[in-house]
């Protein structure tokens, strides 16, 4: 150790040193962490959010309110594409039922589907008291937004045919993040949207009970556009912007006791039974996926 | 020379303990849920919340209310029995679901009832997002120690290996 030299200590330190380097370039490969399942990562019951770029100093609803009282909600049904199919999944409306498919478009809802059920024929199911038309944001790249007006209208007068006293609710499309509605792919951007909600306002006839609902103004941050933290494509929402739909929902029905003592005609009855779209089939058809007994592994 | 060659060795010394904190290597406690009789003392939540916590997913995924399963799975009985759900947004097809088997809520209702839902998800998924379609087309869905797990992630070889090898071994 006498003959040991400073030039020596320099190039072992300098060794070390890059070694070290060497090792820290290889961290940014790794995906994911892998944890002990002695120490499972920590669990919430709810959604994690991240703090919103924006904060909603003049909006009334917040991702972090609790849910409110959804029994107003009860007895209604939901029809819509992937937006009302994640209130079926997150069951926010204990008392609601959904009629609702990803990708559901206005042209599916009164044809038949792969299995010959006609999906607004679920209507006949109950006595709805409220029946929610939840779609847009599948049809905002038609060339002419008249024709989805025009089915949409349809679906309207379908829906009151089969509930005559029921009330139904057009919602408004949700607006997308700026990121999407600057990319601009398929008509889906916030002036758009907007365009479409003008016209879907005017459906509305608030005498023959069908009111035009807008669950996008309690989303939309004060540039009109959903907030980054609320979903991860910009489009479908998490559990907190659900909550956020659904409790400007209960603020913002029709009280339904303005039919209080008033003898409601009963639902017409349908002659064939249809299946719902959101239950699962009865076929068994054997997906294929492999079912590993234990016996199997070991 | 030879004091170099200790100098160097000194160094490896010190740089080698150091490749134990960098990943790559799955850090298990077997005993801590490993065998047969670990698992009886786990409950399907229990299951959920560990497969979700080692498991990579894309999307936000919520653990929702054991009820909500039959908006899924249908199974109306079975949230009585014992499941947990995680669903995604709705952006990807991910999902995370744990049923307990018993008398009413049986194996077969259970699987029939998944294949189902994953075949529904295809079908629906093929012309919404068909990037997505290849994770149901590798869903796990695992059977053992009393439990059915349903595991639609961003790594199902991952969540299929981890099911097997360190929950329902």
């Amino acid at each position: 150790m006498n003959n040991i030299h400073f030039k020596d200590i320099f190039f072992s330190v300098f060794f070390v040193a890059v070694s070290v380097l060497s090792v820290g370039l290889v961290l940014p490969a790794v995906n994911y962490e892998y944890i002990s399942l002695a120490a499972p990562k920590e669990q919430t019951s709810e959604l994690f959010v991240s703090e919103p770029e924006i904060i909603y100093d003049d909006n009334k609803y917040s991702p972090d309110d609790s849910l409110g009282d959804t029994s107003r909600l009860n007895n209604s049904a939901f029809i819509g594409n992937s937006h009302a199919e994640a209130l079926n999944l997150y069951g926010l409306i204990p008392g609601a039922d959904y009629y609702t498919k990803v990708g559901l478009s206005v042209l599916n809802v009164l044809k038949p589907g792969e299995k010959g059920d006609i999906l607004i024929n679920n209507l006949y199911n109950k006595k709805y008291d409220m029946v929610f038309l939840i779609f847009g944001e599948n049809e905002l790249g038609w060339p002419y937004p008249k024709n989805f007006i025009k089915e949409f209208e349809k679906i309207i007068a379908e829906t009151r045919r089969i509930l005559p006293d029921a009330d139904i609710y057009i919602e408004s499309i949700f607006p997308v993040s700026l990121e999407v509605s600057e990319k601009d792919i398929n008509g889906i951007n916030n002036s758009n949207i907007v365009k479409y909600n003008k016209l879907l306002e005017e459906l509305a006839d608030p005498e023959k009970n069908i009111f035009f609902i807008n669950p996008a103004e309690a989303v939309a941050d004060k540039n009109g556009n959903l907030p980054s933290d609320a979903s991860t494509d910009g489009m479908h929402f998490n559990y907190g912007y659900c909550k956020v739909w659904v409790n400007y929902l209960i603020d913002n029905v029709v009280d339904r006791n303005r039919f209080a003592g008033n003898s409601n005609e009963g639902a017409l009855e349908e002659t064939e039974a249809s299946e719902q779209e959101t239950n699962v089939g009865a076929d068994v058809s054997g997906f294929g996926q492999e079912v590993f007994a234990p016996t199997e592994i070991f | 020379m030879k004091n170099i060659l200790l100098l160097v060795g000194l160094s490896l010394l010190l740089i080698l303990p150091l490749q134990g904190c960098f990943g790559g290597v799955v850090d298990v406690d077997i005993t801590a849920s490993g065998g047969a009789s670990a698992a009886q003392d786990l409950s399907a939540e229990t299951i959920a919340d560990l497969i979700y916590s080692n498991i990579p997913f894309d999307d936000m995924m919520t653990k929702v209310p054991p009820a909500s399963i039959k908006n899924s799975y249908g199974l109306p009985s079975c949230y009585k029995s014992g499941c947990a759900i995680y669903v995604s947004t709705g952006a990807t097809p991910e999902e995370l679901a744990v049923f307990e088997i018993d008398d009413v809520c049986t194996e077969d209702a259970i699987i029939e009832a998944a294949n189902n839902r994953i075949e529904k998800q295809v079908k629906s998924y093929s012309s919404y997002a068909p990037k997505e379609v290849p994770k149901l087309e590798s869903a796990v869905i695992y059977s053992g120690s009393g439990f059915v797990v349903v595991c639609v992630s961003a790594d199902n070889s991952l969540a299929k290996d981890f099911i097997k090898d360190y929950i329902l071994a």
